[in-house]
């Protein structure tokens, strides 16, 4: 199933150069499909459903930014603030509020440059999935295929709130995409970035390793050969990481103020079996939604094995799966799953082997997409 | 190819398929991927709907079966089970054509429920109706993916939860195509029989007579001998379809001497015949989201019905689909149009096309018709008025 690269960096530099805007119509146009989709669902679910128990925001700005929305914006205003034992901001990382700080003064409205910052970034992953699926892939309708599912998952539009979802994928694609051209820093300062934007940010390091392992091990010179100037880069993935550990330290006292923060929540580490059982509390409506797509996610994940996809992106949605079984909870999964990318490259090349199952597929993603979107439109909880 | 003959001889006695049922089921393998895909997906909702979505006004408690047949459902569960009766101070049956309540009666002496006999008859019939109009397409665009797209939107349009509810327009669409699938392949007492039957599901089936009789004309007209042509004793065979509504009309004088009791009836409801502009001006009534997807349905079906003339689709289509949606204009409401335009078939063919032509588009219209789809089922499922 696998193809050979469709072009060389060094062979043709400037197709390689322009490489990411290849397919880029598609892109764009699911883009915009997606988004303007979103909109009109909150519009129209607004005119016509009862409200939620947590009231029923209006127009479709406060959708985007409420929940976890308003903590970041939260941080982007006003910094951090850390009370032992309640609800702290320090929960969140620093990345992603701190870049709505730096344009806000360009919109002079924090939420609105939040979510002008989302939809920029969920376009340039887009951009980079379509790419980096062509370099396993010689087929578009597989890079194509896998942007769509991409833009029409099922809780795609917190790729356009004030969440973290589209930067964390942006720079994960960007680290994976930089690696397979051989461009270490790049990819290890986006490792940085991306353990700066969510504690899981820091796993990449493994999946970046064994992509550069793939690339440079050679049998006769064994372990020797990795030891090149190179792996040093791999130092900075977890500097982001621990800056903001620094800082809580500095500021409050306590380098894991965002693992105390986030106790309060009910996440900590925990086995598989008691995230399993403790799914019991959830309603029965998210019980059901989270349990089914991360059962898929994990059919996904093994089916992936067997189409022999990239072991770098294999480990990489290994390590996200298990994070996210351990972490005591199966709330927000859906938004969890969403940025774990290679399960939607998976999906896109079983949709070759199997005519007819895309148009499934990508229909019950839209319906989940719509039923999620409404619901969070209208004041029910979605997270 | 005697020895090919040879290999073949034991896999064919081996059979116990007869050869014109697996002809008939060749190629309709994306047909059932997208029928159950397609209803599943409804089923889901229906039920992840009603675990979260605060009640509407008109919520009834119940299960799967009890939604699928809400609202109109309810009136021909109670002609199936009770027969017909004509009071005209209130809403009455007779407004309901019989053909539909007739199949229910009849499976519900095997299933001995009503309802789920109901959502059987519902089912079946829109699953065949799939597979004919991908037949039916075959005949004149065999590009295989006008066809698929065709049956993607028809299985995931914004009503499409309807077909599987107990409601008429899987039946009318089944009966409609297979109309136009015989008569274009000449088999005029198929076509006739069930113009009949379609003029006995709904009032507007009686409207079939005209296409099957252009599409008559377009296989009979020989410019040598003129009008002559055209007469044939198989042209006495359309006339079953007027036969059909004909034998409702008696039916509804000897209950209640009253031989267009379904008109009046029809009066209970708001349904009138005028002008399209007094139709457009009834929308004030309604609520904005109501307004905003009826008229957004209806102008992308008249879009749709614009660039059929633009691909010169068979004129008869072209017919058929002006005289439903023209009358629907003149209904004196925008009511229930996404569901009446459902069965407008010669619609989703040109969407076939169209997103063929314009390949970028298929994703975004699948995507917005998907959308509606289960936000509508949502609604549906959750007492809110969606009919």
């Amino acid at each position: 199933m696998r193809s050979e690269p469709v072009s060389s960096p060094g062979d043709q530099p400037l197709r390689a150069r322009y490489a990411i805007l290849r397919g880029s119509r598609a892109v764009v146009c699911s883009f915009l499909a997606s988004r303007l989709l979103i909109i009109a669902i909150i519009v129209l679910s607004q005119m016509v459903f009862a409200p939620g128990r947590f009231g029923q925001p209006t127009g479709v700005l406060p959708v985007l930014t409420n929940w976890d929305g308003a903590w970041y914006l939260g941080i982007a205003e006003h910094g951090y603030e850390f009370q032992p034992g309640v609800e702290s901001n320090t929960g969140f990382f620093p990345l992603y509020p701190m870049l709505v700080r730096g344009i806000a003064p360009v919109f002079r409205n924090t939420g609105f440059a939040a979510v002008v910052l989302s939809n920029l970034f969920l376009l340039g992953a887009g951009l980079l999935l379509n790419t980096v699926v062509r370099l396993d892939f010689a087929d578009p309708i597989i890079s194509r295929t896998a942007v769509s599912l991409l833009m029409f998952s099922p809780v795609s539009y917190f790729f356009s709130s004030a969440y973290t979802e589209s930067t964390f994928l942006l720079l994960s694609l960007a680290a994976f995409f930089a690696a397979s051209r051989k461009q270490w820093l790049v990819a290890c300062l986006c490792g940085m970035a991306l353990s700066a934007t969510r504690n899981v940010g820091l796993l990449i390091g493994l999946p970046l390793f064994i992509e550069f392992v793939r690339q440079t091990w050679k049998r006769d010179a064994g372990c020797k050969s990795l030891l090149t100037p190179r792996i040093l880069f791999f130092a900075l993935i977890p500097l982001g990481f621990l800056s903001f550990m620094w800082f809580t330290r500095v500021a409050f006292h306590d380098p894991l103020a965002y693992a105390h923060a986030t106790a309060v929540w009910g996440r900590k580490l925990v086995p598989p079996w008691q995230t399993i059982a403790n799914a019991k509390s959830l309603p029965p409506f998210h019980l059901w939604v989270f349990a089914s797509l991360l059962g898929a996610a994990l059919l996904l994940w093994a089916t992936g094995i067997w189409l022999k996809v990239r072991l770098s992106h294999l480990v990489w949605t290994g390590l996200l799966l298990a994070t996210y079984l351990c972490s005591n909870s199966l709330e927000a999964m859906p938004r969890y799953l969403s940025i774990v990318f290679p399960l939607f490259i998976i999906m896109a090349v079983l949709t070759t082997r199997f005519p007819g199952s895309l148009e499934t597929i990508f229909a019950v993603s839209v319906a989940l997409l719509t039923i999620c979107t409404a619901l969070s439109a209208n004041g029910y909880w979605m997270t | 190819m005697a020895s090919a003959q040879l290999a073949a001889e034991p896999r064919t006695s081996r059979s116990f398929v007869p050869p014109q049922v697996r002809e008939f089921f060749r190629g309709t393998g994306i047909v059932f991927i997208a029928f159950f895909g397609s209803r599943f997906l409804i089923v889901g909702i229906i039920l992840l709907a009603k675990m979260i979505i605060s009640p509407g006004h008109a919520w009834i408690p119940g299960g799967l079966r009890t939604m699928l047949t809400q609202w109109d459902g309810m009136w021909y569960l109670d002609i199936a089970r009770h027969g017909y009766f004509a009071r005209y101070e209130t809403r009455a049956n007779i407004s309901f054509f019989p053909f539909y309540p007739i199949l229910v009666k009849l499976v519900s002496f095997i299933f001995h429920d009503f309802r789920v006999a109901a959502l059987i008859v519902s089912n079946t019939c829109f699953l065949f109706a799939a597979i004919l109009l991908q037949k039916l397409i075959k005949v004149d665009y065999p590009d295989e993916k006008v066809n698929r797209a065709a049956i993607m939107f028809l299985m995931f349009g914004p009503a499409s939860f309807f077909y599987s509810c107990a409601y008429t327009e899987s039946t009318f669409l089944l009966l409609a195509v297979s109309a136009f699938l015989a008569a274009v392949r000449g088999h005029w007492l198929v076509a006739g029989l069930c113009g009949m039957c379609l003029s006995v599901t709904r009032n507007v089936g009686l409207l079939l007579t005209l296409p099957l009789f252009i599409e008559y004309v377009r296989q009979n007209w020989d410019t040598k001998r003129g009008l002559r042509s055209l007469i044939h004793a198989r042209v006495l065979l359309l006339g079953l379809i007027p036969l059909g509504l004909g034998l409702f009309l008696f039916y509804g004088y000897v209950v209640s001497k009253d031989p267009i009791a379904f008109v009046h009836g029809h009066g209970a409801w708001g349904r009138k015949f005028v002008s399209p502009v007094q139709t457009f001006q009834s929308m004030k009534v309604f609520p904005p989201f109501y307004n905003a997807y009826h008229l957004s349905v209806l102008i992308v079906g008249l879009g749709v019905f614009a660039a059929a003339f633009i691909y010169k689709l068979r004129l008869s289509y072209l017919v058929w689909s002006a005289m439903l949606i023209t009358l629907y204009l003149c209904s004196n409401s925008l009511e229930a149009i996404p569901r009446y335009l459902s069965v407008v078939f010669p619609l989703w063919i040109t969407a076939g096309l169209l997103v063929r032509r314009f390949e970028w588009s298929y994703e975004v219209a699948l995507a917005s018709s998907a959308a509606l789809l289960s936000l509508c089922t949502a609604l549906f499922a959750s007492g809110y008025w969606i009919t």
